[in-house]
């Protein structure tokens, strides 16, 4: 909208400005907007990246969770089975004390 | 010799009374050599070839101590047991349980099991098998267990619990809980305490508490401690043989002297070996018997160690085959935490780059309206001229701004993310080498270094905040006049600085690892012509470097000498 604005405002001076000087303007203009297209050519690209480095995030996250996950499989099968040697052992204490 | 293996002929008694020939149950001519000094003569006995049992007379007593012969017999035989006992290093049981434990036939009572050493509990030995179920209570409880269990759980923590009516444990399976009830009260209570202090521990340690357990110092000292009973037992039992063993060698040899010289009494003497032979044989039923019970436990103690083993074992190998990849992840997630940080680098000096490039076309903006305001045109007109140009310059400082914002914030997230995960298997890891410890300490000699797996990204350097101080600074005022054509930058650009590293790296004789080509930087996202300032430079091989983890000694010192700064 500014943009629109400026240019509305750009032909009631330009009369007033020595070419030099507008065509001095008009490189500057061109370079800035080269510079705003870099800028935002930037900004893509390590979003880009980023979002390449967030999926590998991801997918490890996924691998150690099944990971974890088979572990604590393996920990409550484990747990079942001391569960019944602890109570192997509390029959044997009281066996023995009679 | 001869007057040696004299029997015992008690002190005031008549010298010509002599021995009386039916007596066979005259002290044993060795004995004598310990208890007289004086040696007395041998009264020729009458040879009978029958040994029939004779009648038992009373047993001549000792005028000097008082004691009867058999008693001194007996005071030898206990000296000889004792000091092969602490020989062995075993402290020796009293006279008095000796007697009891070794000649039954003086006591009238049962034999007693020995005095264990101090500190251990002997246990009964029972023949009934381990694992027979406890029948469920009915009703109300009976009446608490006379003996305390004796370090049932550990000592930390080891008071009773005051509730009577003890609930299963919660994480104990629905179908073990009719166990737990059928245990009595105070086992109960006391194994409740247990489960109880595991729901205090974090979740992912409590298979490690439940080990430690089922490891318990408890079970295995009560097995050991029945086994050292036993074979207490055992020990003294195989003392009194070797004792045995000894007289009957020296009996023999009297024998033998006796038929040489011709004297009477090797009849008597061979019955006393006979008695001797059946004390023996007794005492060997004994030891079978001890031998049997020793076994016995030595088996179950083995066998509850073998299945607390195949569980621990069982879980280690479950934890190394899934910890190996999961360490493997865990790499994966740093290296790309450090490619991240090395985009996030090449982002930083792009975005420094940008705003010097910006700042310099804003010095060109307030040269060229110097020029308007010169040439009469007013501030009016000089901002409807520029007013383009300073929007694009505007939107881009704030497009860098949201830009470097956004980045710092998903940096900071899949900072978290890394570390989240890494945390989450951390437990995963600690408890691996946790089973292994448990495992290993318990009392059984098992002698196993504790492995010390590295934990993983420890030493990894921080994230460093990237100053912006170092940029070079833009373009001084006025410096453009003109209308620039071609900017002429003057700074090396990337394979200049490539070249140079290396060059460094080579003077210093450290390049190798931390040698670096244009391509590869290329790859990362920096363009080979890009102009850069030192510092840019440095901290994007620094930020690539690591992200190649090039150890960080081969290249630290380079890198600090490496474009300084002036």
């Amino acid at each position: 909208m500014d943009n629109d604005q400026s240019s509305t405002n750009q032909p009631q001076t330009q009369a007033q400005i020595p070419a030099q000087v507008q065509a001095d303007l008009d490189d500057l203009t061109q370079q800035a907007k080269q510079l705003e297209e870099e800028v935002k050519q930037t900004g893509a690209d390590a979003n880009r990246q980023l979002d390449e480095i967030d999926v590998q995030v991801s997918q490890a996250e996924a691998r150690v969770k099944a990971a974890t996950e088979r572990m604590d499989t393996a920990d409550k099968a484990a747990s079942d089975e001391l569960d019944d040697i602890i109570l192997e052992e509390a029959q044997d204490s009281t066996k023995e004390l009679g | 010799m001869p007057a040696e293996t004299a029997p015992n002929v008690p002190d005031g008694q008549p010298e010509s009374s002599g021995v009386n020939p039916g007596d066979f149950r005259t002290p044993l001519p060795y004995e004598v050599q310990v208890i007289q000094d004086e040696p007395t003569p041998v009264t020729p006995i009458e040879v009978r070839h029958e040994t029939s049992e004779l009648p038992a007379e009373p047993e001549p007593v000792s005028a000097a101590s008082g004691e009867s012969p058999i008693e001194v017999e007996r005071s030898a035989e206990y000296e000889r047991y004792a000091r092969g006992v602490r020989d062995a290093g075993v402290p020796p049981p009293s006279f008095e349980t000796w007697q009891r434990v070794h000649h039954p036939e003086d006591a009238v009572e049962e034999l007693p099991p020995p005095e264990p050493e101090p500190g251990v509990r002997i246990e009964p030995v029972r023949d009934e098998p381990e694992s027979e179920p406890v029948a469920p209570e009915p009703g109300p409880e009976p009446a608490p267990e006379p003996t305390p269990l004796p370090e049932t759980i550990p000592p930390a923590g080891d008071e009773e619990s005051p509730e009577s009516d003890e609930e299963p444990p919660e994480d104990l399976a629905p179908e073990r809980r009719s166990g737990f009830r059928a245990l009595p009260e105070q086992t109960r209570s006391r194994f409740g305490n247990l489960y109880r202090r595991l729901q205090e521990m974090p979740a992912t340690r409590r298979i490690v508490g439940k080990l430690e357990i089922a490891y318990h110092q408890h079970f295995l000292d009560r097995d050991q401690e029945q086994s050292v009973g036993l074979k207490t037992r055992l020990d003294i039992v195989d003392a009194r043989l070797e004792g045995l063993e000894e007289a009957r060698r020296e009996i023999e040899a009297d024998i033998a002297d006796i038929r040489v010289n011709g004297d009477p009494g090797a009849e008597a003497l061979q019955m006393s070996l006979q008695k001797l032979d059946k004390t023996r044989a007794k005492i060997m039923a004994e030891r079978d018997k001890a031998q049997t019970a020793f076994e016995a436990v030595d088996n179950k103690a083995k066998l509850r160690a073998t299945k607390r083993d195949a569980v621990a074992d069982r879980l280690i190998t479950t934890y190394d085959q899934e910890l190996l990849p999961l360490e493997t992840e865990l790499e994966a997630l740093q290296t790309a935490r450090d490619q991240m940080e090395l985009i996030v680098a090449i982002t930083e000096v792009k975005h420094e780059e940008l705003t010097a490039r910006a700042e310099r076309l804003q010095e060109r903006r307030d040269h060229i309206a110097e020029l308007l305001r010169r040439s009469g045109a007013s501030e009016k007109d000089i901002r409807q001229a520029t007013a383009s140009f300073d929007e694009r310059v505007l939107g881009i400082a704030e497009e860098i701004s949201r830009d470097r914002e956004s980045i710092a914030t998903r940096k900071l997230a899949i900072d978290e993310r890394v570390a989240r995960v890494d945390a989450a298997a951390n437990p995963y890891r600690d408890k691996r080498e946790e089973f292994v410890r448990v495992k290993n300490s318990r009392p059984i000699d098992i002698e196993v270094a504790t492995r010390t797996r590295e934990a993983a990204f420890e030493g990894k350097t921080p994230t460093i905040g990237h100053t912006r101080r170092d940029a070079e600074g833009a373009a001084g005022p006025g410096a453009e006049t003109g209308p620039p054509t071609t900017e002429s930058d003057p700074r090396p650009d990337v394979s200049a600085y490539v070249s140079q590293w290396n060059e460094h790296l080579a003077s210093k004789d450290t390049d190798g690892a931390a040698r670096v080509e244009v391509a590869d930087l290329a790859k990362a996202g920096v363009r080979e012509a890009q102009k850069l300032n030192p510092a840019a430079f440095k901290k994007i091989l620094a930020a690539y470097l690591k992200f190649r983890k090039v150890p960080q000694e081969q290249y630290t010192e380079a890198l600090k000498d490496f474009l300084p700064a002036g």
